[in-house]
């Protein structure tokens, strides 16, 4: 069992994803916007974060270029689980890995299960 | 008390402490300055606006014993807001700041902050590819560091030539003709024309679009090529 920390947008997807984490016997905590999960970072102190790039206002970029400059944050692995195609990602031409993410997933291409092995 | 006002470009921000923030200013005259904003991420903090990435920004201060100022007041210049509503303009706007923070770590030129600056301004240009503002920072980069490409004679010092096609030699900074694949003289010409114009006057241009990804290439491996930049 982890802590697992889903930012996410979309409220109903959100809930989703907890009832699958949550049945895989994770303990699951929620923020909708980037800044919201900077304090829940904070105290929540997950294992994983699963990270919805396309954001409004502060996008999954900002947050974690933000996240990286807290340095008692680093360990805490990143999942990007995202609706953003893969060739826009290229375009993006981030290195990914130094910012703390060990897994890309494009959401149409993810199932719950696929999603509960990636965090097991 | 030893206080100063200057304008400055955020490039850099880490925490410190329960609430403050060290924040690295890229000034006009004063090169890079760090200064400590106290209390800057309580929610009421005055500090806050003023020390937002992607924007420029007055700032007072006072002259610390070491190396660390203390922020006293900033107010919000301007704020390229289009970088962050685009994810890869974004990304693009990051990159600018890590490779300015890496090549002023050792040495510092007030080009420096009118390339960022500049970077920022066509970056946040809705209009304008970021690619191309990438290959434009790219150029200027290299162009103050001392490492232009040789756009005009190839390694054997022969006059470039049309309808031939070449590859890179990077410890060389030059190109050489190939027999077979390469790349085609339009790169050339678009790398000549990112020496010499903003990204705004080549958009007016056209035509760039086919050559940008293989100039973008060379540009940004030419630039960890030289300045050890890491990726």
């Amino acid at each position: 069992m982890s802590r697992i920390l889903i930012i996410e947008p979309d409220v109903v997807l959100a809930r989703l994803y907890k009832s699958a984490l949550v049945a895989s016997r994770h303990e699951v905590g929620h923020s909708t916007t980037a800044q919201e999960a900077l304090h829940a970072v904070e105290k929540f102190r997950p294992d994983t974060i699963i990270l919805e790039i396309d954001m409004p206002n502060h996008n999954g970029l900002e947050f974690l270029y933000e996240f990286s400059s807290y340095s008692d944050w680093v360990g805490i692995d990143i999942i990007i689980h995202t609706s953003l195609r893969p060739s826009l990602f290229q375009r993006m031409k981030v290195s990914w890995q130094h910012l703390g993410v060990i897994e890309y997933l494009y959401k149409p291409d993810t199932t719950l299960a696929a999603l509960q092995q990636t965090v097991a | 008390m030893n206080q100063y006002v200057t304008t400055g470009i955020v490039i850099k921000r880490v925490n410190y402490g329960e609430a403050d923030r060290i924040i690295t200013f890229l000034t006009p005259r004063r090169g890079k300055v760090r200064g400590i904003a106290k209390g800057v991420r309580r929610e009421k903090s005055k500090l806050a606006g003023g020390i937002e990435l992607f924007s420029e920004s007055d700032l007072t201060l006072i002259k610390g014993r070491g190396e660390i100022d203390t922020i006293i007041s900033t107010r919000l210049k301007v704020h390229y807001d289009s970088i962050v509503g685009d994810l890869v303009r974004t990304g693009a706007g990051y990159d600018f700041l890590g490779i300015v923070d890496a090549v002023t770590e050792d040495n510092y030129e007030e080009n420096y902050y009118s390339l960022i600056s500049m970077a920022f301004k066509f970056l946040n240009v809705k209009t304008l590819d970021a690619e191309l503002t990438r290959c434009w920072f790219y150029t200027r980069l290299l162009d103050i560091t001392g490492y232009t490409p040789e756009l005009k004679l190839d390694v054997n010092d022969e006059p470039l030539r049309e309808d031939e096609n070449y590859l890179f030699d990077f410890s060389a900074g030059r190109f050489q003709l190939s027999q077979s694949e390469g790349f085609s003289t339009d790169v050339i010409k678009l790398m000549r024309l990112l020496q010499k114009h903003t990204p705004a006057q080549i958009d007016r241009v056209g035509g760039t679009k086919e050559a940008l990804p293989a100039a973008a290439q060379i540009l940004s491996r030419l630039a960890e090529y030289y300045l050890q930049i890491k990726k």
